[in-house]
């Protein structure tokens, strides 16, 4: 990274991105767009957590996986510190797989049931050479397992089932961390474990940010827990952003209609905070228009220009963006990247206290 | 009253205006390790239009609670004891027969996950006309074809349904709509109580508003007692009069939903409560320290004690806690409580 952090390219990117699945040029039926010309970056020097809101079929897995370097994307491209993903080979992609780390959502399908939790550990080691004796390694195994408040004696050698799926899911924070990556990408980490023991893996998340300096995705369906660890947020509506921009500013006072009906919808854990019986139009499940905003159909400030004109990212303050008509008085956001009116933590955080090997 | 009915006590007369009233119900699971109590002793009431959640972790026993309330407990479960009165009538004492008579008619279900719950194969209006079908009495004749069919786009209709729907597949329709014909099926003769067990688990926050809403709106029509299972707090604060709160099989707090939420008893509930977090502000996030204990192998006392911040020695660990009306309306099963009262 150079000195003022500012020339160099941003660590992960995903530049003008579009996803299409399925369609035949046979029979004429038009493919899905999972994903429609998303631009979205993590700045390198200041890491932060960053929240993918958005319901089922809004495309936020399909971002993961572009971003992961799963699969690639239709149109567009997914750059890391400069470098298309898609063409990294050998070395270059081992040394990107080993910086950009997931955690997924199954804690119970992410393990082989017949060896020990041991393994899942042992094995990214084994495979990225980590640690330069077997003491090394065991160090650095409990170290991880320490940062994610577990007790590395009673965790090691036990199998899957003898964890609860918080502690399951908590031995999978250690593992991403094992690697000492740049980025982690957790997606909906938390949706399969009950509330009691969602607070600790969230805790471990966001330490991981804060003492480590790791650059966090949290891809989530869950405003309320966004809310909570993130500092930004980029909610997706059929594959494009809504809204994006500081998550107190998002959350707090949405300027989408989509995020208006999102938060409307959360249901607060306060009995005098109740849902309002404001009307929800339509349902995502319908195609939705063929052109002009992709919300038009369900929006209840529909205006003409909303049916005949897609509509651009208006910046209506410094630190948030929405795709709304409703904003059209508002300066149209100079850069379509919408991580450009991100508010990042102010200071840069080392990472990793000692050496990176 | 001050503790709950002591196992084996003589059925008692229903209260008039109780839709359902357990008592002392015990689900156990016969396994090789031995017997699981997964319901350990549950007993309130529910009274009819009364809305009551029942929340808990896994493995606290919910939804083996709302299976055996509806009969359909499956080996190795068994329900071990105790009585479920709807009216004068002991559902667990019926037999299989009378009991899918009792279904649908007195008690109906909304499944979690409707999506596979319903028959892939079978048209929508014929899964709903099938319940109604067989609840006719024998030796009469179904009605005429033109009035079921009035009577599948009625209820249709008060899901909020269009009447199209009668004619298409489970897989034609979204997560929302299959979960909304598993309400019209379970309203379809008005029951005086509906279980619903997490009945939106798997659906996106926008659609969950709009179920649980027409869920509201069924209940009020029908002026039936729900029974919520579920363990999101979120959506239990939206929904219950009252909240039951489920710890290792047995009920540990019982009251109102406002109350609960603003002056939580039980030391688990707090800690409950206190996990959640929230849109106010950012905040540290308090886990509850521990996990939940192992069925087979419950601590002794009170099975909330080795994770009880408020543990008290010579007292949590000895004596299990009998549940207590500590305020009006409000009962818990903790020692904190049972100190006071004397």
């Amino acid at each position: 990274m150079t000195s003022n952090g500012h020339t160099a390219p941003p660590l992960l990117e995903v530049r003008r991105a579009t996803k299409l699945f399925g369609g035949s040029v046979f029979t004429g039926k038009p493919p899905t767009v999972a994903l429609d010309d998303i631009t979205f970056s993590i700045p390198d020097g200041r890491p932060s957590i960053t929240a993918i809101a958005g319901e089922s079929g809004s495309g936020k897995t399909t971002l993961a996986r572009m971003l992961l370097g799963i699969i690639s994307p239709t149109a567009g491209s997914v750059l890391y510190r400069g470098r298309d993903v898609s063409k990294m080979r050998g070395s270059e992609r081992t040394h990107f797989r080993r910086e950009v780390q997931p955690i997924f959502q199954d804690p119970f399908e992410s393990y082989n049931p017949f060896y020990r939790v041991d393994h899942v550990l042992t094995t990214p080691a084994r495979n990225f050479k980590l640690g330069k004796s077997k003491s090394d390694l065991q160090t650095r195994v409990d170290e991880a397992l320490e940062i994610v408040g577990l007790n590395p004696a009673e965790t090691l050698g036990r199998f899957p089932h003898q964890l609860s799926g918080g502690q399951r899911q908590r031995v999978m924070v250690a593992r991403a961390l094992l690697l000492r990556p740049r980025i982690i990408l957790a997606d909906e980490p938390v949706s399969m474990v009950d509330a009691s023991l969602r607070a600790t893996i969230l805790d471990s998340i966001r330490k991981l940010n804060r003492e480590l300096g790791i650059s966090v995705i949290y891809i989530t369906h869950d405003l309320t827990t966004a809310y909570q660890i993130s500092d930004n947020i980029v909610v997706l509506y059929r594959g494009s952003v809504a809204e994006a921009g500081s998550v107190e500013r998002v959350i707090k006072d949405p300027s989408h209609p989509y995020t208006q009906l999102l938060v409307q919808s959360i249901p607060q854990a306060d009995p005098s905070k109740r849902w309002g019986e404001a009307p929800v139009r339509g349902d995502m499940d319908r195609a939705g228009p063929a052109t002009g905003c992709k919300f038009a159909d369900r929006c209840p400030y529909v205006m003409d220009v909303c049916r005949q004109q897609s509509p651009p990212l208006f910046q209506p303050q410094p630190n948030r963006v929405a795709s709304c008509f409703l904003l059209r008085e508002s300066k149209v956001a100079p850069s379509p990247d919408v991580a450009s009116v991100f508010d990042l933590p102010a200071t840069a955080t080392p990472v990793f206290k000692g050496a990176r090997s | 009253m001050t503790t709950a009915p002591p196992a084996g006590a003589a059925p008692r007369s229903t209260d008039a205006g109780a839709a359902l009233t357990i008592e002392d119900l015990k689900v156990y699971y016969d396994t090789p390790e031995g017997v699981v109590k997964a319901v350990d002793g549950v007993s309130f009431t529910l009274k009819q239009g009364e809305r009551l959640a029942l929340v808990g972790e896994s493995g606290s026993g919910k939804s083996t609670l709302a299976m055996a309330l509806m009969r359909l407990t499956k080996p190795p479960g068994r329900i071990a004891g105790g009585h479920i009165y709807t009216g004068d009538v002991d559902l667990v004492a019926l037999d299989q027969r009378e009991m899918r008579m009792r279904r649908l008619d007195d008690i109906a279900l909304v499944p979690q996950g409707a999506m596979n719950s319903l028959n892939p194969v079978m048209r929508v209006d014929d899964q709903i006309m099938d319940g109604i079908v067989d609840h006719i009495p024998d030796g009469q004749k179904p009605p005429p074809k033109a009035e079921m069919r009035e009577r599948v786009r009625s209820l249709l209709g008060r899901v909020g349904l269009a009447p199209h729907v009668a004619r298409m597949f489970p897989h034609e329709l979204s997560g929302g709509m299959k979960q909304r014909v598993a309400m019209a099926i379970s309203i379809s003769l008005d029951p005086k109580v509906i279980v619903a067990d997490e009945p939106t688990s798997a659906l996106d926050v926008v659609v969950q508003r709009q179920i649980m809403q027409t869920l509201g709106r069924l209940q009020e029509g029908l002026d039936a007692a729900v029974i919520l299972i579920g363990h999101d707090m979120g959506l239990i604060a939206q929904f219950a009069d009252r909240i039951g709160v489920m710890y290792a099989g047995k009920l540990v707090e019982l009251g109102p939903v406002q109350h609960i939420f603003q002056d939580p008893l039980h030391p688990y509930t707090r800690l409950l409560i206190d996990s959640l977090p929230t849109l106010e502000r950012k905040k540290d996030f308090v886990g509850i320290p521990g996990l939940p204990p192992a069925l087979l192998n419950l601590p002794d006392g009170c099975v909330f004690h080795p994770r009880c911040p408020r543990f008290m020695s010579g007292k949590c660990d000895i004596e299990s806690p009998g549940l207590l009306d500590a305020r009006p309306g409000r009962t818990v099963s903790c020692h904190l409580y049972t100190e006071a009262h004397r």
